[in-house]
């Protein structure tokens, strides 16, 4: 136990090109998380494209049913986007309805709801359409496929003097298939055939930085071993055994693994959380926070497991070239 | 003297108005209130599950006899007291006397954030922050354990695990941010092994993971906004955060701890930069508050490296950044701008202790008095306007429209409209609940609308949202309706 202690404390000190290690371990699992943490989290948010096309929590209909919200609907182009604008007489219920969560206050005349993708063209809360200025009461934070949505009242939408259509909203029933208003191009289908296939991409780049991850652990353990064979004879002639210092070297090569894999699992998060967070200020793209879960563990875990054996090879393959 | 300031800025809003502040207030003095009639404690919401605030209300008003509301201005007494272990927290890590009284002083008068819309309100995280800056106390003694430390870490510890959720997680973190560096230090030979740091973390870690787990199962959330994905965000920026401040020296150390640094810029663009979306509008940061927020930074900042040696400061540092980083991550709404808030807090404490560094470095230098006296009143002048903003802004309520509200009776089964102020206070005053808040032109027929001075002066609160005082309640519109009760401080119109 002393040993291995006395090897730790030696690492800790940053000897044996622990830094390095650590670093490179660090580096690439921060690469697979970000990559991975990303993919993962605009898999989700594909997930609201598959909504608009499919969505059975709505039912949508150009005739009237029991209980349902009429919305005049119509879509606008603003600064190259295409915007769609919903106005009704009572857009809390048609928000209630979409099971939308907003930040402020419901539409009155002459004010817009607004959909949190389109804050950049807010300026100063108040949204100029068609040359008229409108007041913005609000931001629509979710579900995502309202982000490019305008929710107002028809007397605003009067104003602006967009011809709509009507439609009628209403709660589908329990388990009730939706009916498609669009099928094509953001079909369901399509979309999750390209999310799969950019993910199953990703995948592949994972696997590709822990097989490097694994090599250039293996090198870099076989190297530290080498610069730390001084200390290890030292050792030996203190009577430490070869089990005994094999026993230590792999301690220390699961520690800097957990080390690196932590480091790298933080780098990689939170890097990718700041620049996206950085990005969404500087240029006005939206905000896509990375998303860690089971999957994400899953590679962490790969990782660590690749990094130790790896490093335990490297640096056991060191120890007995130099003969000690 | 400095004492009796820190005492006495969380209670401004209790002096000054006769309320505490912030709507939270009155439901934890209506849970109180209900308990002191029942003699039964429910753990069935939110606001329950989380009950030394409660607790300490009703413990003190069946003590001395006092009301709900009277005994409600220990809390804010005690975030005051909190300045107590804060000096001796500056004293063990090293601060001559002088200088050790700063960070007290700067805690209530930091111009960063209103610190008197924290101090001066009553609920969870408020009667919690006392204890929080006792349990950094007592983790800066435990080199040298005793049985008394390890009895009065439990008993800290513990009470903050049922204080609140938000200081118990910053807690956590720090305590294991401490061991680690402990951990760190003695495999390089700095330090004895920190087994009675590691022991408080581990003892911490047991009721705070098993409360909070509770909560999660019957409330099925841990933080209302904290999704599992979040935990493991906020983990990654905490690990980057004690990482940063692990080395002696270089780029990334301890000796330049520039996260510390990005943390308080983050700060000012979320409160004035605009990084969140929110309805409020937010004016433009004028060179003034700029001014003020430099000399701040500057203050707290410039000394706060020499701090960073002393293991429960850095420790401190590690989870208290972490959290003011990890807000705008969250996400740049409404929700995210609260944990900002919250995070603050506590970010509050380690500027102070920073400019208490800042403070020993000048005054040992000749006239260093001066430029501290100096630095500390134009600190007091730059975080007044907050102060003043806040005392009459919409989150403060008065002691007349208390006293009005209880002196009406609402006829029941009567619809009432009203904004957060409102919500609040009412179930409180009247045992009513308001059913939201709507624009005037919307109000059904025989229901009414209550508002207050700050609600035709400034504006609605909905949620946490300021809403423009025409979108509700326009003047055109305010004086065609009919008054059921007008008054200078609140009206009820039909």
């Amino acid at each position: 136990m002393s040993l291995t202690a006395s090897i730790l404390s030696i690492a800790s000190r940053g000897e044996l090109k622990v830094g390095f290690m650590i670093l490179t371990i660090s580096l690439f699992t921060g690469l697979v998380v970000a990559v991975e943490a990303m993919a993962q989290s605009y898999a989700r948010e594909s997930a609201a494209l598959r909504e608009i096309s499919r969505m059975a929590e709505v039912k949508v209909d150009t005739s009237p049913m029991g209980g349902a919200v009429r919305v005049y609907a119509s879509t606008l182009d603003l600064e190259g986007r295409t915007l769609m604008i919903l106005a009704s007489e009572d857009p809390g219920s048609l928000i209630n309805l979409e099971g939308a969560r907003v930040e402020g206050g419901l539409p009155g005349d002459g004010e817009l709801l607004v959909g949190l993708g389109l804050r950049t063209l807010a300026g100063e809360g108040v949204l100029k359409i068609m040359g008229l200025p409108l007041r913005v009461s609000g931001y629509i934070s979710s579900p995502a496929h309202l982000a490019s949505s305008i929710i107002t009242t028809p007397e605003t939408l009067r104003k602006i003097g967009l011809e709509a259509t009507t439609l009628y909203y209403a709660k589908a029933p329990a388990g009730a298939e939706g009916v498609p208003m669009a099928e094509a191009p953001s079909s369901s289908s399509l979309v999750g055939a390209v999310t799969g296939e950019a993910l199953s991409t990703l995948s592949i780049l994972g696997h590709i930085l822990t097989a490097m991850l694994a090599v250039t652990c293996a090198v870099q353990g076989y190297n530290s071993s080498q610069e730390g064979r001084r200390a290890f004879r030292v050792y030996s002639s203190l009577g430490a055994s070869r089990r005994m210092m094999a026993c230590s070297l792999i301690i220390l090569s699961l520690t800097l693994s957990l080390a690196g894999v932590t480091l790298g699992y933080a780098l990689g998060l939170a890097g990718s959380a700041i620049i996206s967070s950085t990005l969404s200020l500087a240029l006005g793209l939206p905000y896509v926070k990375p998303l860690a879960g089971v999957e994400l563990l899953r590679w962490l875990g790969t990782s660590y497991a690749l990094s130790s054996t790896a490093l335990s090879i490297g640096l056991l393959k060191g120890y007995r070239v130099d003969g000690v | 003297m400095i004492f009796s300031i820190t005492f006495l800025v969380p209670l401004l809003p209790l002096l000054v108005r006769g309320a505490p502040f912030i709507g939270d207030s009155w439901v934890h003095m209506g849970l109180a209130r209900g308990v002191l009639a029942s003699g039964r404690y429910g753990l069935a919401s939110y606001n329950e599950r989380w009950p030394l605030v409660n607790f300490l209300l009703v413990f003190l008003s069946s003590l001395t006899g006092f009301s709900e509301l009277q005994a409600s201005w220990t809390v804010p007494l005690l975030v005051g007291l909190s300045a107590l272990p804060l000096y001796a927290l500056c004293r063990r890590l090293g601060l001559p006397r002088a200088s050790a009284l700063v960070p007290a002083l700067f805690v209530s008068l930091n111009p960063l954030y209103a610190y008197v819309t924290f101090s001066g309100a009553v609920m969870k995280e408020t009667s919690a922050f006392y204890l929080a800056v006792l349990l950094l106390h007592l983790a800066s003694m435990g080199k040298y354990p005793s049985v008394g430390w390890m009895i009065s870490m439990a008993v800290v510890g513990f009470g903050l695990v049922l204080g609140h959720h938000y200081a118990s997680l910053v807690a956590f973190l720090s305590l294991w941010a401490y061991a680690a560096y402990g951990l760190f230090g003695w495999l390089r030979g700095e330090n004895p092994p920190p087994k009675a740091i590691l022991y408080a973390a581990s003892a911490f870690t047991v009721p705070f993971s098993l409360w909070n787990w509770l909560n999660y199962l019957t409330l099925g959330a841990f933080f209302p906004i904290f999704e599992a994905s979040d935990i493991l965000l906020l983990l990654a920026v905490f690990t980057l955060s004690w990482f940063t401040l692990l080395a002696d020296r270089g780029i990334i150390s301890r000796r330049a701890p520039w996260l510390a640094s990005s943390a308080f810029i983050i700060s000012v663009l979320g409160l004035r930069g605009g990084l969140y979306i929110m309805a409020q509008p937010v004016e433009p940061i004028t060179v003034w508050e700029a001014r003020n927020y430099a000399v701040a930074a500057v203050f707290s900042l410039a000394g706060l490296s020499a701090g960073l040696d002393r293991g429960p400061l850095r420790a401190w540092a590690a989870s208290t950044v972490s959290m003011v980083l990890f807000a705008p991550l969250w996400g740049q709404t409404m929700p995210g701008f609260t944990l900002l808030i919250k995070a603050l807090h506590y970010y509050g404490i380690l500027l102070a202790v920073g400019a208490g560094f800042t403070a020993s470095w000048i005054l040992r230098r000749r006239g260093g008095w001066l430029i501290v006296a100096a630095t500390l009143i134009f600190m007091a002048y730059a975080s007044s306007t907050g102060t003043i903003l806040a005392l009459n802004g919409l989150g403060a309520y008065g002691r007349e429209e208390v006293e009005l509200l209880r002196g009406i009776s609402f006829s029941p089964g009567i619809k009432l409209y009203g904004d957060t102020r409102a919500a609040y206070l009412l179930p409180y005053t009247s045992n009513i609940t308001a059913s939201g808040l709507k624009p005037l032109r919307m109000l059904d027929e025989g229901s009414i609308m209550l508002l207050f001075r700050p609600n035709w002066e400034q504006g609605f609160l909905m949620g946490y949202d300021w809403v423009a005082r025409e979108a509700i309640a326009p003047e055109d519109q305010l004086m065609g309706r009919g008054r059921v009760y007008d008054s200078a401080h609140l009206r009820i119109i039909t």
